[in-house]
């Protein structure tokens, strides 16, 4: 009966091919609003995640918290000492930040961050040096600065070919460029944001002299991958306990950054879908329209199959398969569409597109939901019908 | 009464106790129907009885409005009664449920209506076959029943046209094929020639009386025709809701003629 059934949808769908047409288009636009708002979800989760992993998922980013006590502060000294005492640091790089107008030549060539750092802040935050070399532990109290990109661009666009030897002014002190750093691209998805390419780095004690705010404002660590991330939290909150008592430290890990992040995309992801599933529901209850017109005009037919002895359960069979095959042509159609959208998103943002085949899935899941969900009504309609005012209905 | 009788059993046991007795088919014992319109309770059949044998030829004429229909649509399963014993080919069916209902509709009964009634997207094989899907018959198998009972119907040659290809008289055969494929115990045809011209009415009509006469199929039609009526073994009136015998009508007729002056036999016959 199955198979009879679907060949009278088929049949009763191309009898009414623009009724047929217009339920299949608002089914393809639900189907491919959620496709393409899912798919776009975990495509920007995966981005995030690329860019995670990128810069590695072993980071580590320590900050004193707002509710430590106002006096106590992270030590410089505990600072450069965290990887050389805790087993599951590799690396710290302390930073004290300060920004400031950059003057080269007399000329303004640019604003941002002045960046006291040592020379671990490099490796940490993965900066390479152009030309020149970056700050060195030997620095001490020196007026060297290390230049991002784009900085080094405006020098020399001011004529000076080769930057590294000049000298900048901050804050009306004059500062020796050792260095000049590649460009690089910056990561958002971290709790710190670096913004290298036009910063200018200065050794961290001259910092701690020159700045305005000369706390170390966070320390950058990456710490050994084979430990987990909330054992590395516990040694360093460990370590600032005995070295600073009353320090409150705020501690965040990539990978817990990337679990807190995941969650949130599931929620945005989930999110989307259900902005998407608003054009499903329009699109389903005009199926749901085009199914009982379709049951009142073939009220006599129903009373035919009625009176040749089918049952109220064939009947509803009868239409529920009708529903579920226009939603489910539907829901394929709309699944291209909804790739396509999600391509063109994906080449408008230079995201990497991948077909998700989890949104798919729930695509033909969804259409296949809504053709029952849908079509349940008009079908419990059709299997009610009186045959007797069917059999007289003209 | 030859054609009616009280002795109606209780229950689905066989009403043929007597060898040599022709089979029951349908009995019926004071069948009652009423509606309710609005605040009034307007009872249609006022306690019909009636018997029909294996291979009987029956006809019921009544005026509009008698209760043919609704009589038709208790025989056909399509309505129940409110009130009486209904039973058909040795089963009670009055207070069967609608799955019951349907089923038994299927395997007992074939309708022609005047109408055809044909499924105008299916082929005639697919009308045909129909019945058969409903009884859970693969559709291999009924295709096959189904060409082969429009052979027998004259209908081998427009296996696969649909209904706006066929004549009206050529849409009757394949009603009447879909009504016997699935090898009904009764045939209840309504007005089967009511929609056709003279010629082509004889034909459907010269085919149930064959079938009837050759396969022993028990028909029932109902009618207005005088002229079909008069081409059935048994012929039963149907009049305010009661069943009266062709005599007792005829009688009737006869003295309402006399009472005005040959004024009411037609209204009384023709409805």
């Amino acid at each position: 009966m199955v198979g009879a059934n679907a060949r009278e949808a088929v049949d009763s769908m191309r009898k009414a091919r623009l009724r047929t047409a217009l339920g299949i288009i608002g089914i393809m636009v639900g189907i491919s609003s959620v496709i393409a708002m899912v798919s776009v979800g975990e495509i920007a989760q995966e981005q995030a995640r690329k860019q995670f992993e990128e810069l590695g998922t072993d980071i580590v980013v320590i900050r004193k918290s707002f509710e430590s006590a106002a006096s106590v502060e992270i030590d410089l000294e505990d600072a450069i000492a965290l990887d050389a005492t805790v087993a599951s640091i590799i690396e710290a790089a302390p930073r004290i930040l300060g920004d400031g107008e950059f003057i080269h030549s007399g000329k303004t060539v640019g604003n941002g961050s002045v960046n006291g750092v040592t020379a671990t802040f490099a490796s940490v935050n993965q900066l390479i040096v152009q030309k020149g070399r970056f700050i060195s532990d030997f620095d001490i109290g020196r007026y060297f600065c290390v230049i991002g990109a784009d900085l080094a661009s405006e020098i020399r666009n001011n004529g000076v070919v080769n930057p590294v030897g000049t000298t900048v002014e901050v804050g009306g002190r004059l500062f020796t460029i050792v260095g000049v750093l590649q460009g690089i691209e910056e990561n958002y998805v971290l709790p710190v944001q670096i913004d290298a390419n036009r910063s200018i780095f200065i050794p961290i004690s001259t910092a701690q002299r020159v700045a305005w705010r000369p706390e170390i404002e966070v320390i950058i660590a990456r710490s050994r991958t084979d430990i987990h991330h909330e054992k590395v939290a516990a040694d360093i909150t460990e370590y600032f306990r005995r070295r600073a008592p009353g320090l409150q430290l705020q501690i965040i890990t990539a990978k817990e950054l990337i679990a807190r992040m995941e969650s949130q995309m599931n929620i945005f992801s989930l999110l989307l879908g259900a902005v998407g599933s608003i054009s499903l529901i329009v699109g389903g209850i005009g199926i749901m329209n085009i199914m009982l017109v379709s049951v009142a005009e073939r009220r006599q037919e129903i009373a035919i199959r009625r009176a040749l002895g089918a049952q109220r359960r064939d009947i509803q069979s009868q239409f529920l398969t009708e529903s579920i095959i226009l939603t489910m042509v539907g829901g394929i159609f709309g699944i291209a569409l909804g790739l396509a959208v999600t391509w063109g998103i994906c080449r408008y943002t230079n995201w990497d597109f991948m077909v998700s085949v989890t949104s798919i899935a729930s695509g033909l899941g969804t259409a296949a939901i809504a053709g029952l969900f849908f079509g349940f009504q008009p079908a419990y309609q059709a299997s009610r019908l009186d045959p007797i005012a069917g059999l007289q209905s003209e | 009464m030859s054609w009616c009788s009280r002795d109606v059993p209780m229950m689905s046991e066989t009403v043929n106790t007597d060898q040599n007795m022709p089979k029951s088919i349908l009995s019926l014992s004071d069948i009652r129907r009423s509606f309710q319109i609005g605040p009034t309770n307007t009872e249609i059949l006022k306690g019909v009885d009636l018997e029909v044998y294996e291979g009987d030829l029956l006809s019921i004429m009544g005026p509009s409005g008698s209760g043919k229909t609704t009589l038709m649509n208790i025989i056909g399963l399509l309505d129940q009664p409110s009130s009486g014993y209904y039973v058909l080919d040795g089963d009670k069916v009055s207070n069967l449920n609608d799955n019951a209902l349907s089923s038994l509709r299927n395997k007992q009964i074939g309708f022609v209506f005047q109408a055809f009634h044909l499924l105008t997207r299916s082929s005639a094989v697919e009308n045909v076959c129909m019945p058969l899907l409903y009884r859970g018959v693969r559709r291999k198998a009924a295709v096959r029943s189904a060409e082969e009972m429009l052979d027998k119907v004259g209908m081998g040659e427009r296996l696969r046209h649909r209904p706006n290809q066929l004549s009206g008289g050529q849409k009757q055969r394949v009603a009447i094929a879909r009504a016997l494929v699935g090898s009904p115990s009764l045939l209840l045809a309504d007005e089967p020639t009511g929609a056709l011209d003279p010629n082509t009415a004889k034909e459907v009509m010269s085919l149930l009386l064959r079938l009837n006469d050759e396969q022993k199929l028990t028909v029932m039609i109902i009618t207005h025709d005088v002229n079909i009526a008069r081409q059935c073994k048994r012929q039963v009136f149907i009049r305010d809701g009661t069943l009266i015998e062709s005599s007792e009508y005829m009688n009737a007729a006869h003295s309402e003629t006399a009472d005005r002056n040959g004024h009411a036999t037609a209204a009384i016959v023709e409805g």
